[in-house]
């Protein structure tokens, strides 16, 4: 017992300094101090030495005692006497002094443990020292303790000042600030704080309290304290920074306690048996643990390692996870994700202008970095400038590295993949293989002559059927006649209005060219080629007309000597500009078309009988319009065996986005329909068989049309970048040409097979360029006709000239 | 170093060749010789002319040659020559030396009101037919217009020379005219009117004995005429009025055979022999005739519509332009179908005309719308001897006159006149 | 009639699912997805038909694979993320509560995962696993330059730069480097790592700023897959090489007894000597090293045959770089990157120190008579250089081991201005660049012009475009047309006729461009898109490659133009 206590102190020493740290408050100062005070007051030794006898457990309570105020270094033993007054105390109020035996008990009980729970047992003690010392204040008879002189004080310094023993322990306590309580006492009840007065009662009290400036309140108990003199006096001394207690700090040490046994027992009364017995507490508390333990609730607490010391081991964890003898059978899922899994791509690698000292070539002149500078960093080709160091020591760090590796990362995890087509094919298999230009010779390929004399856009040309002569006509208000082989212009005719569309008679036996400038349309015998022929139609001319006639929609005037002379024969006139005019190949019929622009109404006249009607009142506007016969088929026949017409005549109508066809013999019916989706249709030309349609539109498409297979198209050109202005076939042989906006006439190989089953061929064979372009009407080749014989092709351009190419 | 270097100049390098020639005049030792293969044509001709010096007894006037390896006359040097050709130039090369044709003097242009269509020139006097209907006579010694005849209606598209006093003209009004000059030489008088044409008539040509003469016309025929004034007929048609006027006896006259058979208009024909003539069409062919049997005796398929076309009684052979920029060399005779013998490349637009020299079995010339008139010689096809410039438009005809004068007309309405110095 | 099918209940719409659908599937913190994607190299997928996967919806949304997903599902990680979270609320009310013993408790039996089985099952075989390497180099190599901080804990930083070292160990021993290159942004190394090629790049020295926008997190992440799987594949190389793993150094015992004096503890001497690179490790077993023989197979085809001969040269060219500094001792300077310049030299077969007093590991001394190469890459003079030995600037070592061969030293030597570095892995088909510096061709120097007759070519075929093929042919002609028609009248002259000599080749050439031209016109429209996007890459390489050479022209020519001044 008495070797234990030196340990004890030391480790309690520790204990109340802690505790100094914590109450910052004068208060506890002054409580603690007041401890010293006593010491100097040897003065009460006699009175109590009395008493000693009565309390037989002094001892053991004094070491507690002693325990507890050890931080007066040396004031033992006089405390051991003082705290006698508490055993008085005790006596009177039973389970108080079980109680403090309890604690001591516990005490014991906790010694092996270390920390927290050792403070909880000390603090109540601890607290009922200051309390004793309260006490003190109370029971001792000195005259300087005014307080303690009247009775109420005596009372409340009676066993119910037990009561307010607070048991919180050194928690700060304004953390009750906003409860109603202010702790609880050593039952675990709440101590409910004093009323506090409020501020009028306060400054009353100030007012008739003479002690008022020295009451102070204590902060655990809430109770207003009223500090006596020495209390000042050392309070002072503390602020002064001076000694408390009396003068000499240094007084020699004998201690009361020695190590030898004495022979006579400081006190005789026998050691209390609950001192012997195990708590029970203690107990279910370890069996608990034992059992958590059992049941592995308690994980028995590994050797500690640092974090790193762990990872030390787990790095040495690898082993080797690919034995080569192992087959991996998959779940039929886990299959499908390998199926379809796409390994990120890997980073491309890096070309010589990354080098740190690339070629000199590679480098950025002034300009580029210039533009690389002012490029937002997306859309930049290289995301870095090439420089060039002297030598590897003066190559600084990349300060983007970190961020190329991040921004590596955030793509192999957070972009959506997804499975291209590589395209490692080479792009000549794309090209699809056609025959050979060069094998699919005759077509036109260079340009031979040109037929200059136009001053103004050239509108329309046509050839006539031997081949001799070419008509044109041109925005110059002018048709012209030329020399095929030559170029020479062997007439002029000059109109009214501009030119939009010249015509020879197709009719072999007439030299008559028809020609549709501003509303109407003139018939003119140009007496070139064969003089039989053109005096020929001019008896037909006069046979057929011998005054004017003037009908529903259009008057046919014939013409008058002096006109008759430049060569004007029959002038048909409309109500509006004739736009457009076709011939019927067998060159009695002709269809115009009326109206403002490229499109109008579709008129039929007839020159044998100078009649003109309209088939189609409530027809679109129409663009274009094409007459065609062709030898019937056997399904024409049995589609009609009635007519014996050897020859099935129709009627190609362009509207504005379909093509329909008419059968002549019956017009009330569409007999087909084509549909180019396109949005205007330009042009159209037939076949000279008669079963493939070309369709023309200015959205730059050229379309070929089956017409026995189906009414959409065979197949769609898309060869010009412009709109399309002409198609056109050629009779002979196996071509068709096609002129556009864009300054090209592209010639192309069409060949159509007599068996039905074989799909025709068509191979662009050649680009002629040369028609430059006109920068004002934004037009530049408008017309495009082939030879009737050779193969050689006409165009006629925005440039005022007429090409032929051979 | 680069490979491109090594073939660019091969310094070191040496030609082995042999010299020779088919004049006996100028025949060389037959020795080979090593020439540095940067040897062009003019060194080779020093080394010649030295040679010939050497050998000469009096002293020699050196004469200009040209070389031919194995058939083409050397334009380059014989280095580049080897290569182009593949020669391998290990073995001998062997050239062969002719005397140069003198370059043509540019002599005078005659200046038209229309355009030039025809020519053709006999002894000193040029005929013209230009597009504005009318017929000219030229002196081609003071390039004085003789006389001027507005002869047709329509376009002149031909004309011929019979006798130093009377000519043919075929015309685009489908009529070809026989008109003498009378004394004065000032006037003309039309003797004949050849009807029966059914369209323009694009080109006549004389018989050897100038007893025929044969028109081709855009109706695709081939009439054959007889020039003996007993062969006229009276015909009622009546004559075009122009002419009802001037002289009171018709004068026309029907053609002795008409020869259809082509496909398409027939742009030109020559008589090939007593009986025989060739003609040239659009539908791409040739066709030789015989006159007795009045048929198609032999065909050649070509596959250009043919312009022109000129038969040398020398080497008896036709060349030919047509609608592209070849001139194309055939022999009738041969008998391995229709084999262009040679093509001559160097125009740059259609042959409008070619014509043989009369007296020069290798020399001919072409006119082409390229504005260039060529000199060639038939060894080499692949460049023409001269370059004859001048024309400021297509040329439209083009003749070799037996005085040696090169002609051509155009549409710049002029005619120029070369003249080529005798060989 | 069947009953109604619901819409999107099968097709597209089930294969994919969005990813907020994922987060909601597996019951995770969207973070703890991202943790997991990374882990598990889950990736999101673009849809085929967005709007069919989207349900009919345009929204913008990312989608994974549904099957993914379910993968995801399975994952035992996603378990240690729960066990985490709860860990963490009981250690922060631990802390609420200050109370240090249960604190220690918890951090104590913190959950950690493993992410081994991930390993194995991201990469069933080896070879996988190594085809993937890249990324892992990389970013090894960059976490092994931090520092230790909040975001980048020391044991990954460690682990980084042990694994990396002894990944460069198994290089040098394997003798695997094939490339290697230095640019502005780091060095790239290729080796050949079990036939397959791997790529990576280390930075140059530690990138001392670090960007703000870059989240350690989740590098950090990726970097914990990465290490582990390092690892696996550093100790499956060293087994196949049966070396010892962790590795030892050959002849260990003998060098501790040397350098035990001056160092603490053995095996920090040993990291400390292992991390030099400079020592060749230790194998389990002295095995012969067989030769390794390319045995020929009669070639089916003779592409085939071809294809065997290029193998077969590629097989000589890589045991050569093996040996390239067969028996070569090379001293390396302070100045000269060490442990770079080692990895590469002794990779190549040759032995290297440096001074002493700079780093630990050296085996040789500057006084070593038998020094061939001395690296030195600051100015030095003439006197201080040793006579028996060359002084050259470490870009010799690069191109040498590009070029699989000794280059010559002299363009090297101290002080030269150096030829231009290249890079060893472009094709120089576009563009072949000098690999001399600029010298006039006056000294005789030309460069073969590879691009330049290309891109002759190709300005060609590019102004073929407009005029057409015969009218190319006649051009001089044309030309004299032109001038013909120039003066109103021309004078009549007569010229010598020219030769027109037309080259079959160019013809053919010019006709068959046009061909092709026109060819082009008839590709179908779907196939004309790929086409063209082809067509304009191929012009773009050549647009580039023509920029090159002309900008080399302007360069030599003004080289050129100063040495004229000098003169």
């Amino acid at each position: 017992m008495a070797t234990s206590r030196p340990s004890k102190a030391s480790k309690r020493r520790r204990q109340p300094s802690s505790d100094q740290q914590r109450k910052a408050d004068i208060v506890d100062d002054a409580a603690d101090n007041l401890v010293s005070l006593f010491v100097d007051h040897p003065a009460s030794d006699e009175e109590n030495n009395g008493d000693q006898e009565e309390s037989p457990i002094d001892g053991e309570d004094g070491g507690g005692h002693e325990d507890e105020n050890a931080t007066g270094s040396d004031a033992s033993d006089e405390s051991s006497e003082y705290s006698d007054d508490d055993d008085e105390d005790e006596d009177e109020v039973e389970e108080e002094g079980s109680d403090n035996e309890d604690e001591d008990e516990e005490e014991k009980a906790d010694e092996p443990v270390v920390g927290i729970g050792e403070e909880m047992a000390s603090k109540p003690a601890n607290d009922s020292a200051l309390a004793k010392e309260n006490g003190e204040l109370a029971s001792s008879s000195m005259p300087s303790y005014a307080v303690a002189a009247d009775p109420k004080e005596y009372d409340f310094d009676s066993s119910d000042e037990e009561d307010v023993r607070n048991t919180v322990g050194n928690v700060p306590m304004e953390w009750y600030n906003d409860y109603p309580h202010i702790g609880y006492d050593w039952q675990g009840e709440k101590i409910i704080k004093p009323a506090t007065a409020n501020e009028i009662d306060k400054f009353l009290k100030r007012m008739d309290d003479p002690n008022f400036w020295k009451t102070v309140k204590d902060k655990l108990t809430g109770q207003d304290v009223v500090l006596s003199d020495q209390d000042l006096e050392i309070i002072q001394k503390l602020q002064l920074g001076k000694l408390t207690g009396s003068g000499e700090a240094y007084e020699p040490f004998e201690d009361i306690f020695s190590h030898e046994v004495m022979d006579t027992p400081l006190s005789s009364r026998a050691p209390s048996k609950r001192s012997f017995l195990p708590s029970l507490l203690e107990k279910d508390k370890v069996s608990k643990l034992v059992y958590a333990i059992k049941m592995g609730l308690i994980k028995p607490a590994r050797d500690w390692k640092t974090p790193t010391d762990e990872a030390e081991e787990k790095e040495e964890q690898f082993y080797a996870i690919w034995t080569p003898e192992e087959s991996i059978e998959d779940s039929k899922s886990a299959r499908a994700r390998k199926r379809n899994a796409i390994s990120a791509p890997k980073i491309a690698l890096p070309g010589h202008a990354e080098s740190y000292n690339p070629p000199a070539e590679y480098l950025m002149t002034e300009k580029e970095k210039q533009r690389w500078r002012a490029e937002d960093r997306e859309d930049r080709r290289l995301d870095f400038m090439p420089r060039q160091y002297k030598s590897l020591r003066l190559l600084p760090a990349w300060n983007r590295f970190i961020k190329d590796r991040f921004e590596r990362c955030l793509d192999l995890y957070l972009c959506p993949r997804q499975r291209k087509m590589k395209v490692n094919v080479d792009p000549e298999d794309l090209i699809p293989k056609l025959p050979k230009p060069k094998d699919l010779q005759p077509f036109p390929t260079t340009e031979a002559v040109r037929y200059l004399g136009h001053s103004d856009i050239v509108r329309s040309i046509s050839v006539h059927q031997d081949g001799q002569f070419l008509a044109s006509g041109s925005d110059d208000c002018s048709a012209r006649i030329w020399e095929v082989s030559t170029g020479r212009c062997y007439k002029t005719f000059v109109m009214p209005d501009p030119v939009v569309y010249v015509g020879w008679c197709p009719k072999r036996d007439l030299m008559l060219l028809a020609v549709a400038a501003g509303s109407s349309v003139y018939f003119l015998n140009p007496e070139v080629g064969n003089k039989l022929v053109s005096s020929n139609t001019d008896h037909l001319l006069d046979k057929v007309i011998s005054s004017d006639v003037t009908n529903a929609i259009t008057s046919f005037h014939k013409a008058s000597p002096e006109e008759r002379k430049q060569g004007f024969r029959i002038t048909v006139r409309h109500s509006k500009k004739v736009a457009n005019l076709t011939w019927h190949p067998k060159g009695d019929f002709f269809a115009t078309i009326m109206g403002e622009g490229p499109a109008g109404m579709l008129i039929v006249h007839q020159l044998s009988k100078l009649t003109s009607d309209v088939p189609w009142k409530k027809l679109g506007t129409v663009t274009k319009v094409l007459f065609h016969d062709y030898v019937k088929t056997e399904k024409d026949e049995e589609e009609d065996p009635a007519d014996k017409d050897p020859y099935k005549r129709v009627i190609l109508v362009a509207l504005q986005r379909e093509v329909r066809i008419y059968n002549l013999k019956k017009l009330d019916t569409v007999s087909k329909k084509l549909e180019p989706n396109c949005n205007y249709v330009s042009c159209m030309a037939i076949h000279p068989k008669g079963d493939n349609v070309l369709v023309g539109s200015y959205d730059r498409r050229v379309s070929w049309f089956d017409l026995d297979s189906s009414n959409k198209p065979y197949q769609t050109m898309r060869h010009h970048s412009r709109g399309v202005r002409q198609v056109t076939f050629h009779k002979k042989y196996p071509l068709f040409a096609s002129c556009s906006d864009d300054g090209s006439v592209i010639v192309s190989h069409g060949m159509v097979y007599n068996d039905l089953n074989q799909f025709p061929l068509i191979v662009p064979v050649k680009e002629l360029k040369g028609h430059a372009h006109n920068v004002e009407s934004g037009l530049n080749v408008l017309d495009v006709q082939f030879h009737p014989t050779q193969p050689w092709v006409f165009s006629a351009g925005a440039d005022r000239t007429v090409r032929l190419y051979v | 170093m680069d490979e491109g270097e090594g073939t660019m100049e091969p310094q070191d390098s040496y030609l082995q060749i042999r010299l020779h020639t088919k004049s006996p005049r100028f025949a060389v030792t037959d020795i080979p010789y090593s020439i540095p293969t940067t040897t062009a044509s003019s060194d080779l001709n020093l080394l010649v002319n030295q040679l010939l010096g050497e050998s000469a007894v009096e002293n020699w006037i050196p004469v200009d040659f040209d070389f031919l390896i194995n058939g083409d006359i050397l334009l380059t040097s014989v280095g580049e020559y080897v290569q182009q050709q593949q020669i391998s130039s290990e073995n001998v090369i062997s050239i062969e030396y002719i005397e140069r044709a003198p370059a043509p003097e540019p002599d005078r242009s005659l200046e038209h009101r229309d355009w030039v269509s025809a020519v053709h020139s006999f002894d000193d006097y040029i005929l013209t037919g230009a597009y504005d209907n009318s017929v000219r006579v030229w002196n081609s010694r003071d390039g004085q217009l003789v006389l001027s005849h507005a002869a047709h209606t329509a376009p002149i598209k031909g004309v011929c020379w019979t006798t130093s006093s009377s000519f043919l003209t075929a015309s685009h009004d489908q009529t070809v005219a026989l008109w003498n000059i009378d004394e004065g030489g000032k006037n003309v008088s039309p003797r004949a009117f050849f009807r029966g044409h059914a369209n323009s008539v694009d080109a006549l040509s004389l018989s050897p004995d100038r007893k025929k003469f044969c028109s081709v016309s855009w109706d695709k025929t081939l009439k054959i005429w007889s020039l003996e004034d007993d062969a006229t007929e009276e015909i009622a048609a009546p004559a075009d009025k122009k002419f009802k006027g001037e002289n009171r006896k018709n004068l026309t006259k029907t053609p002795e055979m008409t020869l259809p058979g082509h496909k398409e208009a027939v742009s030109c024909c020559a008589w090939t022999g007593k009986t025989e003539i060739i003609t040239g069409s659009w539908d791409h062919s040739i066709r030789i005739w015989d006159v007795e049997l009045g048929g198609v005796s032999r065909q050649l398929d070509s596959s250009k519509a043919f312009t022109s076309l000129s038969y040398s009684s020398l080497n008896r052979t036709v060349i030919s332009g047509s609608s592209d920029r070849l001139i194309r060399l055939y022999d009738p005779r041969s008998h391995e179908g229709s084999v262009v013998k040679l093509g001559f490349l160097s125009h740059s637009g259609w042959v409008s005309s070619v014509a043989w020299s009369p007296n020069n079995d290798h020399l001919f010339i072409s006119g082409s719308y390229d504005k260039v008139m060529k000199m060639w010689d038939a060894r080499s096809p692949k460049a023409p001897l001269y370059d004859m410039a001048g024309h400021s438009d297509k040329i439209l005809c083009c003749s070799w006159s037996d005085r040696n004068l090169l002609l051509s007309g155009g549409a710049d309405s002029a005619l120029k006149v070369f003249s080529a110095a005798r060989v | 009639m069947g009953k109604m099918k619901k819409q999107h209940s099968s097709g597209i719409a089930t294969q994919y699912i969005s990813r907020s659908q994922a987060v909601k599937k597996l019951q995770i913190s969207l973070k703890d997805f991202r943790r997991l994607c990374i882990l598990k190299g889950i990736y999101p997928n673009e849809p085929k038909n967005k709007k069919k996967a989207n349900k009919g919806s345009t929204a913008v949304r990312t989608f994974y694979y549904a099957k993914d997903i379910q993968f995801l599902a399975h994952e035992p990680i996603i378990q240690k993320f729960r066990d985490f979270k709860v860990f963490m609320k009981k250690l922060k009310r631990a802390d609420v509560y200050n109370d240090p013993a249960s604190t220690a408790r918890l951090k104590r039996n913190k959950p950690v995962y493993k992410l081994d089985h991930v390993v194995k099952e991201r990469y069933p075989t080896f070879a996988d696993a190594v085809r993937d390497l890249d990324d892992c180099l990389s970013m090894c190599y960059l976490f092994a330059t931090f520092s230790k901080s909040k975001s980048t804990p020391e044991r990954i930083l460690r682990l980084c730069r042990r694994l990396t070292v002894e990944f460069m160990h198994y290089v040098i021993a394997a003798k695997a480097l094939r490339k290697v290159f230095v640019s502005i942004k780091g060095i790239y190394y290729q080796a050949d790592v079990q036939g397959q090629t791997v790529t990576w790049i280390v930075p140059h020295s530690l990138p001392s700023h670090q960007p703000a926008d870059v989240d350690f997190k989740v590098m950090l992440t990726f970097t914990e897959f990465y290490v582990t799987m390092l690892g696996f594949v550093n100790f499956n190389l060293y087994t196949q090489m049966n070396l010892l793993y962790p590795p030892k150094l050959a002849g260990e015992d003998e060098v501790n007894r040397a350098d035990d004096r001056d160092f603490v503890s053995t095996e920090e001497n040993l990291r400390e000597r292992v991390f030099a690179l400079n020592q060749s490790l230790a194998t389990a077993m002295s095995s012969v090293e067989e030769e390794v023989q390319m045995d020929e197979f009669p070639a089916a085809t003779e592409t085939d045959a071809s294809a065997v001969e290029k193998a077969r040269q590629e097989f000589e060219q890589n045991k050569k770089i093996g040996t390239l500094f067969e028996g070569k001792k090379f001293f390396l300077n302070r100045e000269v990157p060490r442990e770079m310049m080692v990895f590469l030299i002794r990779a190549c077969g040759g032995e290297c120190s440096w001074d002493r007093t700079t780093a630990f590991g050296a085996t040789f001394d500057e006084e070593d008579k038998s020094i061939a190469y001395q690296l030195v890459d600051r100015p030095m003079e003439k006197k201080q250089q040793v006579i028996n030995r060359y002084y050259l600037q470490p870009q010799w070592v690069f191109d040498s081991i590009n070029a699989r061969r000794l280059l010559p030293v002299e363009p090297y030597f101290v002080g030269q201005k150096l030829p231009p570095h290249l890079s060893p892995f472009v094709d120089n088909s576009q563009y072949q660049p000098i690999t001399a510096p600029v010298i006039l061709p006056a000294t005789g120097f030309r460069a073969p012009d590879i691009g330049q007759d290309k891109d002759e070519e190709v300005s060609e075929s590019e102004d073929e475009e407009g005029n057409d093929a015969d009218s190319k042919a006649q051009q001089p002609s044309r030309k004299k047309l032109r001038k013909a028609v120039a003066q109103e009248k021309p004078e009549m002259a007569v010229r010598r006729g020219i030769a027109k000599v037309e080259d079959k080749k160019k013809a053919a050439e010019q006709e068959a461009a046009e061909e092709r031209r026109l060819a082009i016109l008839t590709i179908p429209k779907k196939r004309k898109r790929l086409f063209d996007q082809i067509m304009y890459s191929k012009k773009a390489q050549q647009k580039e490659a023509r920029k090159l050479n002309s900008k080399r022209k302007a360069i030599e020519s003004e080289v050129v133009e100063t040495k004229k001044a000098k003169v």
